[in-house]
């Protein structure tokens, strides 16, 4: 046994050196976050309204503006922090949000208006992290301090019946609409005749 | 056999048992949470009303409306050659199908933003190309193709244009504009009816 390690301590090392890289490798490897939920889990998720949250509650809860830096320094709520949408899955946003699960506080996401914060928190909750909610009406909601126009189900405002006026059907309303025709008479008088005289 | 090359066997062996006996990663075809996100961030995946709809007017052969609102309204009216999917059943096998036609850009719209949106983010992750949304939905594409706007006397070219573009849009999907779109009543002719008097009898003059 001696005599095969002496022999062969070159590569016996190199083999030993590459297995030890390739473990430390994957034991400090950089943690991205994954999926928590498959796509068809997420499917569910579409029309929870429970994470939506109104101005009157955000009391005690973190505010996440994902607006981009020049919009966040134009104005903001006191409380809340900017984290842009292209950094949320960033090491330090990643840290955060993993904190705030672990110690079971809640975050709000807004933009400035309900539909920007929809995508990055739909993704979020994929990812795990159910402890972030949305903000209805994003910042306009919060700005004017009253509850949002916007619904959280969609309205339809399309008025069918008027796009169902076609060609055809103005012919059937305009021939009802005619009038009742009026008839006038005018007397033709036939020239007089002889009464046949002598 | 040497030694060196039985512990080689042995140690690829074990690695292989290894590849065997680690879980499946369920999420193998999903797409990267950052790349998600990227996309996400870009916002090209949207298509605004206006292109849409020339495509519609176009007949273009590569686009695929998918309709995502309920079925009530699917029936009511939809954009021509819309088909409706409702978004619970977004991953049945036929669905899948129809989203992943190779050549197609599927353009997804629902009343507003926002179903479209999740859709449009479950099928990108899905790795499902191709796939755009409509802005604004049917809401925007009925308040700015239907309903005729003015246009202001300090409109720019390009706004004239647009709003030419639309008022020939909304006369191709309502017929509005080739016939009197009020229903007012239509004044018709009098029928004239002749009556013929009996002449009044008059003497002839005679003796």
């Amino acid at each position: 046994m001696n005599h095969f390690l002496k022999s062969n301590l070159r590569w016996l090392s190199l083999l030993g050196l590459a297995l030890i890289i390739v473990i430390l490798t994957f034991i400090f490897r950089p943690k991205s976050p994954d999926y928590q939920i498959t796509a068809n889990e997420a499917l569910k998720l579409m029309k929870d309204q429970s994470m939506q949250v109104a101005i009157k509650d955000i009391a005690g809860k973190q505010l996440i503006d994902i607006r981009s830096a020049e919009f966040y320094l134009q104005g903001h709520p006191e409380s809340a922090i900017n984290i842009p949408i292209r950094q949320l899955l960033d090491k330090e946003s990643v840290e955060l949000f993993d904190n705030l699960l672990e110690n079971g506080k809640e975050a709000i996401l807004y933009g400035s208006d309900q539909l920007q914060a929809t995508a990055p928190l739909f993704l979020l909750q994929q990812l795990g992290y159910k402890n972030l909610k949305q903000l209805k009406g994003g910042l306009t909601s919060y700005k004017e301090f009253k509850e949002p126009e916007l619904a959280s189900t969609e309205v339809s405002e399309v008025d069918t019946a008027f796009i169902r006026l076609k060609p055809e059907m103005n012919k059937v309303l305009v021939t009802k609409a005619v009038t009742k025709t009026r008839e006038t008479v005018i007397p033709v008088r036939k020239a007089a005749s002889s009464g046949g005289g002598c | 056999m040497e030694k060196k090359y039985t512990i080689l066997a042995i140690l690829l062996f074990v690695l292989a048992l290894g590849l065997v006996i680690l879980p499946k990663n369920e999420n193998q075809k999903d797409v990267d949470p950052k790349v998600l996100l990227t996309s996400i961030a870009e916002k090209s995946r949207f298509l605004t009303v206006d292109m849409v709809t020339h495509r519609i007017i176009e007949n273009d052969p590569t686009l695929l409306l998918i309709d995502l609102r309920p079925v009530g309204l699917f029936k009511e009216f939809t954009l021509p050659g819309a088909i409706n999917i409702q978004p619970d059943s977004l991953f049945s096998i036929p669905n899948l199908e129809l989203l992943t036609q190779p050549g197609k850009d599927v353009v997804l719209f629902s009343s507003s933003d926002l179903t479209a949106e999740k859709v449009w983010q479950l099928g990108t992750r899905n790795s499902i190309s191709r796939l755009y949304i409509m802005k604004g939905g049917m809401n925007e594409w009925y308040n700015t193709i239907i309903i005729e706007t003015q246009v202001g006397s300090t409109a720019s070219s390009a706004d004239l244009d647009l709003m030419s573009f639309r008022k020939a849009a909304r006369q191709y999907f309502t017929g509005a504009g080739q016939t009197p779109e009020k229903t007012d009543k239509i004044k018709i002719p009098a029928k004239i009816t002749v009556v013929r008097k009996a002449p009044s009898s008059t003497s002839g003059g005679g003796c």
